[in-house]
């Protein structure tokens, strides 16, 4: 006898889970939404005013990333980044290993970008210069960071 | 007033950039006035439409940056009469870093949307960049509307529960009104049991979240692409284009419902 294959295998688990939340999206009250945003936009003003002072020593310790001083902690899933504010040095080498894995495109982006913005401008010029919209920047991005190590 | 549509997928290769220019068209054959938004740093929709972004002297990147420079004065004319696009700018790539991703960055493009602007056009449709960051929040934050464009296998599924998330995280801060319109299944291959079978699964799943319309694999599309056209101009009687025809009315049906 022979037994049917099971194609999607986990992805009707996710396609049930995906279908209740699309099919909930207007299930919800309001104005209880409203109110709960006030209040949560309250508490992150809040926090945006007290976090500038517990931060102000880091800040300072900072000064040298001009591009790093004014912006606020940004959420990324790629972990090179914070450590990147941190201490750029110490991750160019990281950073080199990375670039030669098998990065996402944006990710390899915006890595790029990171990096060029900490070197000097006429790397960024550079990449303007030899790339057209056809291209693939992150190649053209990789080749300039290469160059520079 | 213009209906703001983002065509949204985090995940690459999805159709996104082909959706947003064929709808654009097919919408624009149906009398609609339709304004194109490129925010992928990528700049494929503004090259296929023959705008070279390096030469514009303001660029959307501008716009998102200085708040005195109206998003009216970087429109460009196409060759088609009723489709308007803002081209992309290279500077996009580095808009996690300019704009911090905060609740106050998250408004950016909302904010440069005149009222006289949204009265011009009936649709504006935005093309946004394959990731979930600043650029994207600013879509959702803008538009009315998002079409998540899929193809119909596995990896698409985890990129969709990941942008539920980031869809509900704006709507519950920035933009209450935002709705999903649908899931557009893209490069479905009927000759593929897997694709037969994950296509009924999220229609079943879906319900009304999910369009008729089915984008089906249909190599007329990418040869338009390479000829910088719509499947339209290319080949009206390609099934890419009767496809973009019946999604262009689905679209304007759903518009007219909630009207």
């Amino acid at each position: 006898m022979s037994k049917k294959k099971n194609r999607l295998g986990s992805s009707e688990e996710i396609l049930s889970n995906i279908g209740n939340r699309i099919s909930g999206q207007k299930s919800k009250n309001n104005d209880d939404e409203k109110n709960n945003s006030s209040n949560k936009n309250e508490k992150d003003n809040n926090k945006e005013q007290e976090t500038p002072k517990s931060d102000k020593k880091k800040e300072t310790d900072v000064l040298n990333n001009s591009w790093a001083v004014d912006e606020e902690p940004y959420r990324s899933s790629f972990m090179i980044k914070p450590d990147m504010e941190d201490n750029f040095t110490a991750c160019k080498r990281k950073f080199r290993k990375e670039l030669r894995m098998n990065l996402s495109k944006q990710n390899a982006i915006e890595l790029g970008w990171l990096l060029l913005k900490n070197l000097d401008k006429e790397y960024f010029n550079e990449v303007k210069r030899v790339s057209s919209p056809d291209d693939d920047l992150v190649e053209s991005l990789k080749e300039i960071i290469e160059d520079f190590f | 007033m213009a209906k703001i549509i983002s065509i949204v997928n985090q995940k690459g290769g999805v159709g996104k950039t082909t959706t947003t220019h064929n709808l654009g068209y097919a919408l624009s054959e149906k009398g609609n006035k339709v304004l194109l938004i490129d925010l992928d740093p990528q700049m494929n929709l503004s090259a296929t439409l023959g705008i070279d972004c390096y030469a514009q002297k303001n660029t959307i990147f501008d716009v998102l940056k200085d708040k005195g420079l109206p998003l009216g004065s970087i429109i460009k004319k196409t060759s088609h009469k009723n489709l308007d696009i803002i081209p992309s700018a290279f500077e996009l790539t580095g808009a996690e870093l300019e704009f911090a991703r905060k609740i106050s960055s998250a408004s950016l493009l909302s904010r440069s949307f005149s009222n006289s602007l949204k009265e011009d056009y009936d649709f504006i449709l935005i093309d946004c960049p394959p990731s979930l960051g600043i650029l994207t929040i600013n879509a959702l934050s803008a538009s009315n509307y998002i079409i998540i464009p899929m193809q119909p296998e596995v990896y698409g599924l985890y990129g969709i529960e990941m942008l539920l998330s980031t869809y509900e995280e704006v709507q519950e801060e920035v933009n209450h009104d935002l709705e999903i319109m649908g899931v557009l299944i893209t490069m479905h291959d009927a000759r593929l049991s897997l694709h037969k079978e994950m296509t009924e699964k999220i229609n079943e799943y879906f319900k009304k979240k999910v369009f008729k319309t089915i984008i089906k694999t249909n190599t007329k599309l990418k040869e338009a692409q390479s000829n910088n056209q719509t499947v339209f101009e290319y080949d009206g009687r390609a099934r890419g284009a009767k496809n973009y025809t019946s999604l262009a009315e689905e679209v304007m049906e759903h518009v007219e419902k909630e009207e």
